[in-house]
C-alpha cells in the first residue's frame, strides 16, 4: 500500500512490498481484513487528511451534526405554532430572553429560527453534507481513481467548511440573535440593523460563513470537474461513467458557475451593511431617520441571488437523483432504463437552471415582460424532470426488486419527486403564482421536491455505501423502522401544508391569529408538529443505527449489495490510494444487471467479454483483475478475491 | 446464559418495547387533540419526559430485539415481502387520505375569488390542479403495482431491457404538449393581469412600513400631493411636503374601501424595508419595495355585504395582509377592506377629513394620526386589534396577540 504521505503521482506506481502486507486471508468472517497501513499519524490520517475517502467522512457527520441542529430548531418553531399558548418558560435557561417571563417566544427569535433552519438545511446538510460527502467519497471510487485531483486543495475545502460552519452555528448564541431575515436574507432588512436585532452581529456572522462556505464549495467542485475530466481509468470513457457521477460532475459545474454570483451579492451587501455604499438601497427612512442611500435596487439583490439560489436547489437534488439511478437500477437487478435519456436530461436541467431563476419574482414588480419569459422556461424545466420519473419507473419495471434499505428511500424519492414536482407547474405558472407565492403552498412545495427528496437521497446513498465507508453493514431492520416513520412523517407534515397554501397563509408568520383568513388551522398545525416530532425521533434511530454500527456493525462483505461499480472491487477497509495493486480497467457500462448469457444477475464493469464466464462461475472469489483477452494479471494480487 | 431463559428476556423486553412505540403516538396525539391551556401543558411535559425515557429505552431495545444473533425472533419474517406490501399500503392509503381531506379542508380555503382576473386565476388553478392530480395518482399507481408485481422472488430474472427510443420520445412529448398548454393559458391571463391600467381607474395608495399599511386616497383633486422620504416624521407619515397644494386634500383613513365593479389602481410603496401587498380574497399580490414604487391593478367584483351572505357569515371581512418577512410584526400586519356600491364608495369618500393640518390647529393632526393608527411609535397590531375586537366572535386571537404586542413594544 502506497504510503500516506505519497503524492498521487508516487501512489500510481506500484510498491511491491506494500502490495504483498495487504494480501491476506479469505472469507467474510476474518476479523483483521485490515489493511497494513504504514505509520501516518493521527492527525495526518483523521484530521487533516488528504484522503478523499476521511475527507468525505468529515463532511457526513459534520453534515450530520448540522441536521441535528437544523431538525431541532424546526421542531422548536413548530411548537410556537402550534401552540401558541404553550408556555415555554422551560426554555428559558437555554433561550435567555428570547423567552419572555411568561413563557411566549419572541416573534424576532421566531424568525431567527425558521431562518437558520433554512440556511443549515439548504447550505449545510444538503449541499455539503450531501453533495461534500458522496461527490468526495464516490468520485474516485467509481471512476477508478487514487483520490482527487488535489487532495491538498480537498482537504482544504473540508476546513473551509467546518470554519463556516462554526461560525454560524456560533451565531446562534449571540445576545442579538442569529440572521433572521429569512434564507433568503434580502436587503433592507438584513442590511439594516435598525430593522431588526438578528441583521446586526448575525447578519455579519452569517455573511461571513456563507463567504467561507462559497470558498468551501468552489475549492471542492474544481475538484469533482478536474476529477472527472482528468482521472477516469482506463476504459472509462464518459458515457460509461455511472449516472453517479454525471450527477456529481454537472452538480459541480452548476456550483461553480452559480456560487459566485452568491459570492458577489453578499460583498455588496457586506459593503452597504459596512462601508455606506447604496447597492441595495434607497429611500429609506427607518428608526425615525431618513438614511442618506439612495440609487440602489433591493430588487437587484434578489436577481443575484436567486441567479445562484435557483440552481442551488438543483445542486441539493441532482446528486440524490443521480445516487437513486444508481441504487434503483442495482436493487432491481436491471439496466438503468433511458442512461442517454438520464444524461441528456441532468444536462437539460443543469443548463435550464441558470434561466429561470426570476420565478422566484414574479410578483416583485420587475417587468410582467419577464415574467412572461421566465414562465415559458421555467415550466420547460419540467420536461427533463419528468423524463426522470418515468425513466425510473420504467426502471422498476420487469425488474426483480430487493427492498434494501437504500432501495426503499430511492422509492421514496421518487414518490416525493412527482408529489413535490407537479407543485412546481402551480407556482411557475405566473398568474397562478399571485395568489401562491410566499404562501404555505410554496413551502410545501419546496420541502417535498427539495427538502424531502434530497434528505431521502441522502439516507439512500448512506444505507447504501455505509459497508464501503466503515468496513461493517448498518442494521437493516432498524432501516426500515427509520425509513417507514420518515416516509410516514414527511407526507404528513408537508401535505397538509398545501391546504393551508390554498386557504392564503402566508409563510413565516409567527402567529396565525391576526388574520380570519388563516384561522381554523390550529388542529392541522398541531398534527403537523406532532408528524414532525415523530419524524424527528424516526431519526433518532438512524442515528443510533449510524453511530453504533460504525464501531459494531457486523463486517461488510467485498460487495454486498452485488453491484457493479468499482468501488465494489477496492478492499473492504480500502487505504489511500484506494486499490492495492493495479486500478482495474474498466470493460463495459456500469448496469449490466441480469444480462441474457450470464447467470449471476450483475456483471461488474471491470469484467471484459472475454473474462465472463470465468468471473461467472465464482464471482465472490474471482480475481479481480484480467486483460482484455480475459487473461488473470496475476503478478498484482490486488484486493484480495 | 442458558438459551430459554435468554429469549424469555427478549420476549419480555420485546412486549415493552412495543408498548412503549404504541403508547407514544397516542400520547402525542391526546396532546394535540387537547387544545385547552393547562391540561396541554401538563400533558406536553409529561410527553416530553417520556419522549426522553423512551428514546433511551427504545433505543435499546430495539437493538436487543433486532440483533440477537442466535435466537432471532423475527428469522420467519420475509422482509422483503413485508416491504412490497407496506408499500402498497402505504400508497393506497396515502391517495385516499390525500384525495379525502382535499375535499374535508374545502371549507377552509379561500373562497371564490372577489374580482375578475381573480376568478381567471381560479379556473387555471383548478385546471392544473385537475392535470397533476391525476399525473399524481397514475404514477403513484404504477408505482404501487410495479413495486408489488416485480418484488424479489428466486424464481424470476429481472428483463435486460433498457432502451426503447420511442417510449423515451412519447414521454417526452406529452408532457411537453400539456406545459405547452398552460403556458399559453397562464401567458394569456398573466399579460391581462399585467397590462396597463385603465384610465377611470379608482387609485389607492398603499405604503409599507415596519408594522402597518399607510392607505392614501388623493382625496377631491384626484391628485396625490407630492412626498419625500426625507420629510417623513411623526406628524407626516408619507413625507408629504406641503408646498405642493395638491397634497393638501388626501386622506389616509384606516381602512381600505372600494367601489365594486370598479378598476382599482394600487399604488404601492415601502417605507424601510421591503413588504409585499397581499389582498388574498382578489388574488392580489405586489411587493412593496423601498425606492421603487409598484403598481397592480383589478376590479372587485362582490361587495363585503354580498360575500357575508354568500358564505352565510356576518362576520366575514376582506383583509390586506403582508407576504414579505419584514421583522418582528411581520404577521401582524393589517389592514380591513370593505367593498362596497359606487354610492356608498363616494359618501364615504365624502366624509374623510385630509391629513393636512392647518398650521394654526394642531387639532387635525390628532384626528389623522388616530384614524391611521400609525404613529410610527404605535405598536403595530393596534389597528387590527381594534377592528378584530369589534367582533368577538374571534376569541382566540386576543391573547396571543396581547402577549404578541408585548414583545413588540419591548424593544
Ligand atoms: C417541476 C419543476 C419545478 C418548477 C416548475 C418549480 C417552480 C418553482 C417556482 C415558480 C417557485 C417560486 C414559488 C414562489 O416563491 O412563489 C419555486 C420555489 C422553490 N422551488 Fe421549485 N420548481 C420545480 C422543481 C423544483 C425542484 C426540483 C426543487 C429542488 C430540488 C425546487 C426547489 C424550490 C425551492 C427551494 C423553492 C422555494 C424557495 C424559497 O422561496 O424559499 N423546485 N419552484
Ligand atoms: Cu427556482
Ligand atoms: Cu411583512
Amino acid at each position: 500500500m502506497a504510503s500516506e504521505t505519497l503524492e498521487v503521482k508516487e501512489i500510481h506506481s506500484t510498491h511491491p512490498e506494500a502490495l504483498h502486507d495487504s494480501h491476506e486471508h479469505h472469507g467474510h468472517d476474518s476479523h483483521d481484513d485490515e489493511f497494513e497501513l504504514p505509520e501516518v499519524n493521527f492527525i495526518r490520517k483523521y484530521i487533516f487528511s488528504t484522503d478523499h475517502k476521511v475527507i468525505a467522512k468529515q463532511f457526513l457527520i459534520t453534515g450530520i451534526l448540522m441536521a441535528v441542529v437544523g431538525i431541532l430548531l424546526s421542531v422548536l418553531f413548530r411548537i410556537q405554532l402550534a401552540w401558541p399558548e404553550h408556555n415555554m418558560s422551560y426554555l428559558r435557561p437555554l433561550l435567555g430572553n428570547w423567552i419572555s417571563d411568561t413563557g411566549q417566544m419572541d416573534p424576532e427569535f421566531y424568525l431567527a429560527m425558521v431562518t437558520m433552519h433554512g440556511t443549515i438545511m439548504v447550505f449545510f446538510v444538503l449541499t455539503a453534507g450531501l453533495s461534500g460527502t458522496f461527490s468526495n467519497f464516490l468520485i474516485p471510487l467509481q471512476l477508478g481513481a487514487r483520490d482527487m485531483a488535489s487532495g491538498f486543495i480537498n482537504m482544504l475545502s473540508y476546513w473551509f467548511f467546518f470554519l463556516s460552519t462554526v461560525i454560524m452555528f456560533a451565531s446562534l448564541f449571540i445576545s442579538t440573535g442569529p440572521a433572521s431575515g429569512g434564507w433568503v436574507i434580502y436587503p433592507p432588512l438584513s442590511a439594516l440593523p435598525q430593522a431588526m436585532s438578528g441583521s446586526g452581529l448575525g447578519m455579519t456572522m452569517w455573511l461571513t460563513s456563507m463567504a467561507l462556505f462559497i470558498v468551501s464549495s468552489l475549492l471542492g467542485a474544481l475538484n469533482y470537474i478536474a476529477t472527472v475530466l482528468n482521472m477516469r481509468t482506463k476504459g472509462m470513457s464518459m458515457t460509461r461513467m455511472p449516472l453517479t457521477m454525471w450527477a456529481f460532475f454537472l452538480t459541480a459545474v452548476i456550483g461553480t458557475l452559480s456560487f459566485p454570483v452568491l459570492f458577489s451579492a453578499a460583498l455588496l451587501l457586506i459593503f452597504d451593511r459596512s462601508f455606506g455604499t447604496s447597492f441595495y438601497l434607497s429611500d429609506i427612512y427607518i428608526a425615525g431617520k431618513a438614511l442618506e442611500n439612495s440609487g440602489g435596487s433591493p430588487i437587484l439583490f434578489q436577481h443575484l441571488f436567486w441567479f445562484l439560489g435557483h440552481p442551488e436547489v438543483y445542486i441539493v437534488l441532482l446528486p440524490a437523483l443521480g445516487m437513486t439511478s444508481e441504487i434503483i437500477s442495482t436493487n432491481s437487478r436491471k439496466p438503468i432504463f433511458g442512461y442517454r435519456a438520464m444524461v441528456g436530461s441532468l444536462l437539460g436541467i443543469a443548463f435550464l437552471s441558470f434561466i429561470v431563476w426570476a420565478h422566484h419574482m414574479f410578483v416583485t414588480g420587475m417587468n410582467p415582460f419577464l415574467g412572461t419569459v421566465f414562465m415559458l422556461l421555467t415550466l420547460i424545466i419540467a420536461v427533463p424532470s419528468a423524463v426522470k420519473t418515468f425513466n425510473y419507473l420504467a426502471t422498476l419495471w420487469m425488474g426483480n426488486i430487493r427492498f434494501t434499505n437504500a432501495m426503499l428511500f430511492s422509492i421514496g424519492l421518487v414518490s416525493l419527486f412527482i408529489t413535490g414536482g407537479v407543485t412546481g407547474i402551480f407556482l411557475g405558472n405566473a398568474a397562478l403564482d399571485i395568489p401562491l407565492h410566499d404562501t404555505y403552498f410554496v413551502t410545501a412545495h419546496f420541502h417535498l421536491v427539495m427538502g424531502s427528496a434530497s434528505a431521502f437521497g441522502f439516507f439512500a446513498g448512506v444505507y447504501h455505501w455505509f459497508p464501503k465507508m466503515f468496513g461493517r453493514m448498518m442494521n437493516e431492520r432498524l432501516g426500515y423502522i427509520h425509513f417507514w416513520m420518515t416516509f410516514a412523517a414527511v407526507y404528513c407534515v408537508f401535505f397538509p401544508m398545501h391546504f393551508m397554501g390554498m386557504a392564503g397563509v402566508p409563510r413565516r408568520y409567527y402567529a396565525a391569529s391576526t388574520f380570519d383568513f388563516t384561522q381554523g388551522f390550529t388542529d392541522m398545525n398541531a398534527f403537523i408538529t406532532i408528524s414532525a416530532m415523530l419524524g424527528f425521533l424516526g431519526q433518532l434511530i438512524f442515528l443510533y443505527n449510524f453511530f453504533y454500527n460504525i464501531f459494531k456493525g457486523k463486517k461488510a462483505p467485498q460487495n454486498p449489495w452485488n453491484s457493479n461499480t468499482l468501488e465494489w472491487t477496492t478492499p473492504v477497509n480500502a487505504g489511500h490510494g484506494n486499490w492495492a495493486g493495479e486500478i482495474p480497467a474498466v470493460y463495459r457500462w456500469p448496469y449490466d444487471y441480469s444480462k441474457p448469457g450470464v447467470n449471476n444477475d450483475y456483471l461488474p464493469q471491470h469484467i471484459p467479454d472475454a473474462a465472463i464466464s470465468k468471473w461467472d462461475a465464482n464471482p465472490e472469489t474471482a480475481s479481480l483483475l484480467y486483460d482484455e483477452q480475459g487473461n488473470e494479471i496475476k503478478d498484482t494480487p490486488a484486493a484480495h478475491h | 446464559m442458558n438459551h430459554k431463559l435468554k429469549s424469555g428476556i427478549t420476549m419480555r423486553f420485546r412486549t415493552m418495547a412495543t408498548g412503549v412505540l404504541l403508547g407514544l403516538p397516542l400520547l402525542a396525539s391526546a396532546a394535540g387533540s387537547e387544545s385547552g391551556g393547562d391540561s396541554m401543558d401538563l400533558l406536553m411535559t409529561g410527553l416530553k419526559i417520556l419522549l426522553l425515557i423512551t428514546v433511551v429505552l427504545s433505543l435499546n431495545i430495539l437493538r436487543m430485539v433486532f440483533d440477537l444473533r442466535e435466537s432471532d425472533p423475527l428469522r420467519n419474517i420475509n422482509f422483503n415481502e413485508l416491504n412490497a406490501r407496506i408499500m402498497v399500503g402505504f400508497i393506497f392509503i396515502g391517495l385516499c387520505l390525500a384525495l379525502y381531506f382535499s375535499f374535508h379542508f374545502q371549507p377552509l380555503y379561500l373562497p371564490e375569488a372577489s374580482s375578475e382576473h381573480g376568478m381567471e386565476i381560479d379556473k387555471m388553478f383548478n385546471l392544473t390542479l385537475l392535470i397533476t392530480s391525476i399525473v399524481v395518482i397514475i404514477t403513484h399507481l404504477i408505482l404501487l403495482y410495479f413495486v408489488y408485481k416485480y418484488r424479489w422472488s428466486d424464481s424470476r430474472r429481472a428483463l435486460y431491457y433498457h432502451d426503447n427510443n420511442k417510449v423515451e420520445l412519447m414521454w417526452t412529448v406529452a408532457p411537453a404538449i400539456v406545459l405547452t398548454v398552460l403556458v399559453l393559458d397562464g401567458t394569456k391571463n398573466w399579460n391581462a393581469i399585467m397590462q396597463p391600467p385603465p384610465e377611470n381607474a379608482v387609485e389607492i395608495e398603499l405604503t409599507g412600513k415596519q408594522f402597518a399599511w399607510n392607505i392614501r386616497y388623493a382625496g377631491s383633486d384626484n391628485q396625490f400631493g407630492k412626498t419625500n422620504f426625507r420629510m417623513i416624521s411623526a406628524e407626516n407619515e408619507l413625507g408629504f411636503d406641503w408646498a405642493d397644494e395638491s397634497g393638501k386634500d388626501d386622506v389616509m383613513p384606516g381602512e381600505i374601501y372600494m367601489p365594486v365593479n370598479k378598476p382599482i389602481l394600487l399604488k404601492i410603496r415601502a417605507r424601510d424595508v421591503l413588504h409585499s401587498v397581499y389582498l388574498p380574497h382578489f388574488r392580489v399580490k405586489m411587493d412593496a419595495v423601498p425606492g421603487m414604487p409598484t403598481q397592480f391593478w383589478f376590479t372587485p367584483n362582490k361587495t363585503t355585504k354580498e360575500m357575508r351572505v354568500k358564505l352565510n357569515n356576518e362576520n366575514f371581512n376582506y383583509e390586506l395582509a403582508c407576504t414579505e418577512v419584514c421583522g418582528r410584526g411581520h404577521f401582524s400586519m393589517k389592514r380591513n377592506v370593505v367593498v362596497v356600491t359606487e354610492e356608498e364608495y363616494q359618501e364615504w369618500l365624502r366624509k374623510q377629513k385630509p391629513y393636512y393640518k392647518a398650521p394654526e390647529s394642531d387639532l387635525p393632526v390628532q384626528v389623522a394620526i388616530d384614524s391611521t393608527g400609525t404613529d410610527s411609535t404605535a405598536i403595530p397590531t393596534e389597528t387590527a386589534e381594534k377592528s378584530v375586537s369589534k367582533k368577538d366572535k374571534i376569541a382566540v386571537a386576543g391573547k396571543i396577540k396581547k402577549q404578541a404586542n408585548q414583545f413588540l413594544s419591548l424593544k
